[in-house]
C-alpha cells in the first residue's frame, strides 16, 4: 500500500514542480455527462503521461465509480479522486493494523453519518462497502480474505 | 383414495409454503446496515476481480466499455493533477504533494478542498478516523 501511495506522491510531486501542464485530450466536464463525453487521455502529455499513473489507482477509481452508479455519490470519485483514494488507503491501513473488515465498515459509516450503521442511508452503506471491496481488490489485495472469507 | 384426499389437502399447503420461502431466499434481506455494507463490499470486490479475470475473453463491445470506464478514471486523476493551485482541488498543481500528504497524514484537507456536501462529509470522516488512529498510536506509545 505504501508503495502505491509513495508512487502517487512522487507522481504528484513531479507534477507539482510547475512547468508544463499535463494535457488531456478530453476530460470529464462534470458529474452528469462525464460517462459519455470522455475520451482517452492523450498519451502525448507534456507533464504527466497517462502511462505514469499507477494502474492500481486507475482501477480503484474506475471500480468505485462503477459501484456508485445510481447513488448520490455517482460521479464524485471522478470529480474528487483524491478523497476517495485517501479513504481507500486508510481502509487498507486499518486492515494492516489488524482491524477487521466489519469494524472498518462500521467505524467509517459512523464517522461519515454521525449516527449508527443501522440508521445510515443505503447510499452511505453502498459507499462504505464499495470503498472497502474495491480498495481491497485494487490497493491491498493481501487482505482478500477479509472480504471473501 | 385416502392418499389422493390427503394429497389434495397438503399440496396447496406445500405450494404456498414454497411460494413464501423462495422469494425470501432469492432477495437478500438486509437485517442490518452492516449486512448491506458487507454485501456491497463483496459485490464490488467480486466485480473488480471479475473484470481482471474476464478481460482476455471479453468481446469487443465489453472491451470498449471497459476502456471507457478506465479512461474516465484515468482522465479524472489527470484532470486533478492538471488543476491549478487555489481552486480547491487537493491535487492542485504546485502543492499537490503537500495536500495529498496532508490528507494521508490526517491533517484537515477541508481548508484546501471545496467539495460537494457528500464529499465534504467524506473528508470529515477521513479526518475523524485519522485523528482516532493517531490518538490510538499515541496511547500505545505511552
Amino acid at each position: 500500500m505504501r508503495r502505491i501511495l509513495i508512487a502517487g506522491l512522487v507522481l504528484l510531486a513531479a507534477c507539482g514542480d510547475g512547468g508544463a501542464d499535463p494535457t488531456i485530450a478530453t476530460v470529464p466536464s462534470g458529474t452528469g455527462d462525464s460517462a459519455t463525453s470522455t475520451t482517452a487521455p492523450s498519451p502525448d502529455t507534456t507533464g504527466v503521461p497517462a502511462q505514469a499513473i499507477p494502474e492500481e489507482l486507475v482501477n480503484f477509481i474506475d471500480g468505485i465509480e462503477e459501484a456508485l452508479v445510481g447513488t448520490a455519490y455517482e460521479g464524485a470519485a471522478l470529480e474528487d479522486p483524491d478523497v476517495f483514494l485517501a479513504t481507500g488507503a486508510l481502509f487498507c491501513e486499518q486492515l494492516d493494523a489488524g482491524i477487521d473488515a466489519d469494524a472498518v465498515l462500521v467505524g467509517y459509516v459512523e464517522a461519515l453519518t454521525g449516527g449508527s450503521v443501522d440508521e445510515a442511508s443505503d447510499d452511505d452503506l453502498v459507499l462504505a462497502g464499495s470503498l472497502l471491496g474495491v480498495g481491497v481488490a485494487t490497493l491491498c489485495p493481501r487482505h482478500e480474505d477479509s472480504i471473501s472469507g | 383414495m385416502a392418499f389422493m384426499k390427503s394429497l389434495a389437502i397438503t399440496a396447496p399447503v406445500i405450494v404456498l409454503a414454497v411460494a413464501m420461502t423462495v422469494p425470501a431466499a432469492a432477495i437478500p434481506d438486509h437485517a442490518t446496515g452492516l449486512d448491506r455494507a458487507r454485501e456491497m463490499s463483496q459485490k464490488s470486490f467480486d466485480k473488480v476481480r471479475g473484470k481482471s479475470a474476464d478481460a482476455p475473453g471479453q468481446n469487443k463491445a465489453d472491451q470498449a466499455d471497459k476502456l471507457t470506464g478506465r479512461d474516465r478514471a484515468l482522465a479524472s486523476i489527470l484532470k486533478g493533477l492538471e488543476k491549478g493551485n487555489g481552486n480547491g482541488n487537493a491535487f492542485g498543481r504546485g502543492h499537490s504533494a503537500d495536500v495529498l500528504g496532508a490528507l494521508l497524514a490526517g491533517d484537515s484537507p477541508s481548508e484546501l478542498a471545496s467539495h460537494g456536501e457528500k464529499v465534504s462529509a467524506m473528508v470529515k470522516a477521513f479526518n475523524a478516523l485519522k485523528k482516532a488512529e493517531k490518538a490510538e498510536e499515541a496511547d500505545s506509545d505511552s
